[in-house]
């Protein structure tokens, strides 16, 4: 029985030594696999033959039968909407000196009956030093994974508040990993940039829940539009940002569909970000 | 097959190898995620874009067949040592390990096997190759944020398992 608890530095060390052990074993690479280079010559002619008959049949199928795909919301129509609009789907919406960045909705596996649904976005603040970030959101699934400072010296900065519906949120953590993506060309350029929050929206729960109750004829969706309306719509977080010297800025970020096409088909949430 | 695949091969065989092991938790099942990686990388090599390096695209089909195929191949088979022999070479192949830790290598082992698929191969990548946060976000292709909660959530589930700890 271990007689010492493992930390993070512990645990760190053992992952590291685990995932660099070298293999005791040497697999070699099968002859056949290494054949299929060759094979692959002679069947083109045949898979192309193939591929122009599976087109051709799938477009027969699809223009007999566009009214009733779209209205029979099976799990194959789940799916490929999943990794067609909702995969790494990032949709920029620049607000000066606050930059809301990054947002993603994907990962919809009904065969492994699980949802995951993360939305990401970081929030961008050049020219000032921010000493506390307070927000709420409507939603009550919404958690900080991460805050991520960027050219900050954190020693200085111990009174810095991560405040989540009135609950001190101590998880934060240095990461200069997340610069290329969170800072935006144009502000790094134009500001010094202070500070980058990322954070993480879990929207996992409430979408496995609300899944669940639509594939089980619980019949409080009419369509997929309002499953996923019941999801994304009307969810917004207030953020309130206080500089060093003082002054406080007010944002909401809210998710929302791309109004100039409401259709499930292409849907969009998109992040707003507005004073209050 | 041409040169440069042969090149490929002899260059990456071994750390593919490592990965594989280290997904799959045991050899047999690491030995098909292997053949399969390389039967995917020859027939797709038509599609490789050289900006990428080579290792990258490669490791991304290894965990994109280990991901997709993992319901109906890969991982059935629970990590089990043969022989004692098995387990005592698979755990002397770990740097730092000695009798006295094996117990927590072994644990550490089970802990990270019984972890969601999604949040194991972030934790493999991470630790694998050293790969940075945007490197792991390039080969999967999915946000840096998810990463980082990916990472973040097995580490303390890791932590949890290893302590005893309730989850």
């Amino acid at each position: 029985m271990r007689k010492f608890e493992i930390n993070d530095e512990k645990l760190d060390e053992m992952l590291s030594n685990y995932c660099k052990k070298s293999s005791p074993y040497t697999f070699r690479v099968k002859e056949k696999v290494k054949r299929e280079r060759i094979k692959k010559r002679f069947q083109i002619k045949y898979s192309t033959a193939c591929y122009i008959l599976i087109f051709a049949f799938f477009i027969g199928l699809c223009v007999n039968s566009i009214p009733n795909f779209f209205t029979s919301y099976n799990d194959f129509f789940i799916i490929a909407n999943a990794q067609g609009a909702f995969e790494e789907n990032k949709i920029l919406t620049a607000y000066q000196p606050v930059k809301v960045d990054s947002l993603s909705c994907y990962d919809y596996d009904i065969n492994d009956k699980s949802v995951e649904v993360d939305i990401n976005f970081g929030v961008c603040c050049a020219g000032k030093h921010i000493s506390k970030v307070t927000y709420t959101s409507n939603y009550s699934y919404f958690i900080i994974n991460y805050v991520s400072v960027e050219n900050f010296d954190i020693s200085s900065r111990e009174k810095m508040e991560f405040n989540h519906n009135g609950v001190v949120c101590n998880r934060y953590s240095v990461d200069n990993d997340s610069q290329s993506v969170l800072i935006d060309n144009e502000i790094s350029d134009n500001y010094p940039v202070s500070l980058v929050c990322f954070l993480d929206a879990d929207y996992n729960f409430e979408a496995q829940r609300l899944l669940k109750k639509y594939k089980n004829g619980e019949d409080r969706f009419d369509t997929l539009n309002d499953l996923y309306d019941s999801i994304f719509r009307n969810v917004y977080v207030d953020m309130e940002i206080t500089f060093d010297d003082g002054s406080v800025d007010n944002h909401r970020i809210e998710l929302a569909y791309d109004e100039k096409d409401s259709s499930y088909k292409t849907f969009k949430p998109v992040v707003t970000a507005t004073l209050k | 097959m041409n040169l440069v695949f042969e090149k490929y091969i002899s260059d990456y065989s071994a750390d593919l190898t490592r990965l594989c092991i280290s997904l799959c938790g045991n050899v047999s099942d690491a030995d098909d995620l292997f053949q399969d990686t390389w039967y995917k990388a020859i027939k797709n090599y038509g599609k490789y874009n050289f900006d990428m390096p080579f290792d990258k695209w490669l490791y991304s089909i290894c965990v994109n067949t280990y991901k997709d195929s993992l319901r109906l191949f890969y991982n059935k088979r629970k990590m089990i040592f043969k022989t004692e022999e098995d387990k005592t070479e698979f755990l002397n192949s770990i740097p730092d390990s000695c009798p006295d830790n094996y117990d927590d290598y072994l644990q550490l082992h089970t802990a990270v096997n019984a972890l969601p698929k999604k949040q194991k191969i972030v934790i493999v990548l991470y630790y694998f190759k050293d790969y940075s946060l945007n490197e792991i976000s390039e080969i999967l292709k999915i946000p840096i944020g998810t990463v980082k909660s990916r990472l973040n959530l097995a580490k303390s589930t890791l932590k949890r398992r290893l302590n005893n700890e309730e989850i």
